[in-house]
């Protein structure tokens, strides 16, 4: 499988190393922990307490399989590991049960006024145009548009195909365009 | 107005994350990860159940009954495993007064002297000694119990018997209880009662203890002069036994003409013969005699007042007997008041 190519390069391992001790969880931890934060920030449209938990998450499966990793390809690992957790999340976000409930929680984010005045810029009215798309479509126009993966790396992190991917894109662009956004050539 | 969705959406990117909001992730999820930690509550019940089995498991292995020894097919008390051993030919050899289960057969063998018996196909093989066999009821189902001797085998219906092997092709087997079949080499099947006893070969005619050769050894061995000189104060001839004789030799020959006497349902000659010797020889000798005369009154002559009466003193005399539980249920049978 070829590596994925990610936006910003992650320190090298042999850095975190300290003469020949071997690298330990919690090094991995403190030189990861931020970038990983981002990216989850990044699939949660900005919402800081879904972002923690997804790279909770993300931590505690590196723990997990830290004994049998490639440390070499450790930086695309985590990528794959933190789009795939905010992936799962997504869907079940958009479950019917979750979206039931949300009618009925006074914690909806959208819901808050305070939230729908901040958004009247465009920035924040991109990052709620990509809040309302569904969650594959979301995941890739977010890894697409802010991590510059080509189709085919999003497919290979995502484990889909890349035909499906493209028409992932293609639907959520149609979507944008419906909504009064320019997506782009290329899109 | 159509607005860039890219460039809006990165310039949003931007501004997502900032240091403060960093630095506050960073202290949440470093106390998340890295916080002392505690048993998940969701696996306690799990805990709590497999924790039961095992206790449970491990309660009924201490609680459950600890495995009888088989040697040779026979369950044998933990006690007395080292008395029982499995000699030549897969054959047991119990030593003395040692049981041993047949739990198949539903047979228990109890030795009165050193013993060897073989489980075999056909039945249980005694190859040697003397063993009293309690074999149960039997039912359609479990069938007949067969006893092989060098002289035939026992067929048994459920009772207690005792047999006597001597290894050379004689022996003996006296009925206690219930009813068997002697079946001789040659086929011949004789019914045995309680009170009888069966010898193989055909036991010759047993010379008298009374008129016996042996008796004019005794009047040459006898010294006159004493006896004649004792005159002053006679005594009653069965009193007087100046025989220098061999407890051992004479208690056989006591046996012996019993068995005679039996096979010619001569009982009151029995009982006179047992009478006159109860006070004579070894103790175990008197006791088995009197035990004997006893099975002889209940079960023959059938008289419940004088076997009643002999039970009591019989168990007056030998309080710890060697035959209380035949004894026991004789006097039940009769219905002898204690």
């Amino acid at each position: 499988m070829e590596p994925v190519t990610l936006p910003t390069p992650l320190t090298p391992l042999t850095d975190l190393s300290v003469g020949r001790e071997p690298v330990t969880f919690d090094a991995l931890y403190r030189a990861h922990r931020d970038r990983v934060y981002r990216w989850a920030v990044r699939f949660a449209a900005g919402r800081t307490a879904w972002a923690e938990d997804v790279t909770h998450d993300v931590f505690l499966q590196l723990h997990r399989h830290l004994h049998r990793l490639d440390t070499d390809d450790l930086g695309a690992w985590l990528y794959r590991v933190t789009a795939n957790q905010a992936l799962a999340r997504l869907r079940h976000e958009s479950s019917w049960v979750t979206r039931i409930l949300k009618v009925f929680s006074a914690n909806d984010p959208v819901q808050q006024p305070d939230e729908a005045l901040e958004r009247r810029d465009d920035a924040s009215l991109a990052m709620a145009a990509l809040e309302k798309l569904p969650p594959k479509e979301r995941m890739c126009v977010s890894m697409h548009v802010l991590d510059e993966l080509s189709q085919r790396e999003i497919a290979r992190t995502l484990g889909m195909s890349e035909g499906y991917v493209s028409k992932l894109l293609t639907r959520a662009w149609d979507r944008l365009r419906a909504d009064g956004w320019e997506v782009g050539d290329d899109s | 107005m159509s607005r860039d969705f890219r460039s809006a959406l990165m310039s949003a990117d931007a501004q997502l994350v900032d240091e403060p909001q960093l630095r506050a992730m960073r202290a949440r999820l470093d106390a998340r990860l890295f916080r002392p930690a505690k048993p998940s509550s969701r696996w306690l019940p799990v805990l709590v159940a497999v924790s039961s089995v095992f206790i449970g498991f491990v309660a009924v292995r201490a609680l459950a009954p600890q495995p009888v020894p088989v040697i040779g097919g026979f369950e044998v008390a933990p006690a007395v495993e080292s008395s029982v051993r499995v000699s030549r030919q897969a054959a047991v050899e119990i030593a003395a007064e040692v049981s041993v289960v047949d739990r198949s057969r539903g047979v228990t063998i109890s030795s009165i002297t050193r013993s060897t018996v073989r489980r075999e196909a056909r039945g249980i093989r005694m190859l040697e000694g003397r063993a009293t066999f309690d074999v149960q009821k039997r039912t359609e189902e479990n069938g007949v119990v067969r006893v092989l001797v060098s002289g035939g085998s026992i067929e048994v219906h459920g009772t207690r018997f005792t047999v006597t092997e001597n290894g050379t092709g004689t022996g003996s087997v006296e009925l206690h209880e219930g009813v068997i079949d002697f079946i001789d080499e040659n086929g011949n099947t004789r019914r045995m009662r309680p009170g009888d006893l069966m010898t193989w070969p055909r036991a010759v005619e047993p010379p008298s203890v009374i008129d016996t050769p042996a008796d004019e050894e005794i009047e040459e061995l006898t010294p006159l002069g004493p006896v004649r000189r004792k005159k002053v104060t006679p005594k009653k001839p069965t009193d007087i036994d100046w025989r220098p004789f061999d407890q051992r030799v004479h208690a056989q020959a006591v046996i012996t003409e019993l068995s005679t006497l039996r096979q010619n349902g001569q009982w009151q000659d029995a009982v006179r013969l047992l009478e006159r010797e109860l006070n004579r020889g070894a103790p175990d000798t008197r006791e088995r005699l009197s035990f004997e005369l006893g099975l002889i009154y209940t079960w023959q002559l059938k008289d419940p007042l004088a076997a009643c009466a002999h039970w009591k003193q019989h168990q007056r005399e030998y309080p710890e007997g060697r035959f209380d539980v035949e004894i026991d249920r004789a006097s039940q049978s009769l219905g002898c008041t204690q």
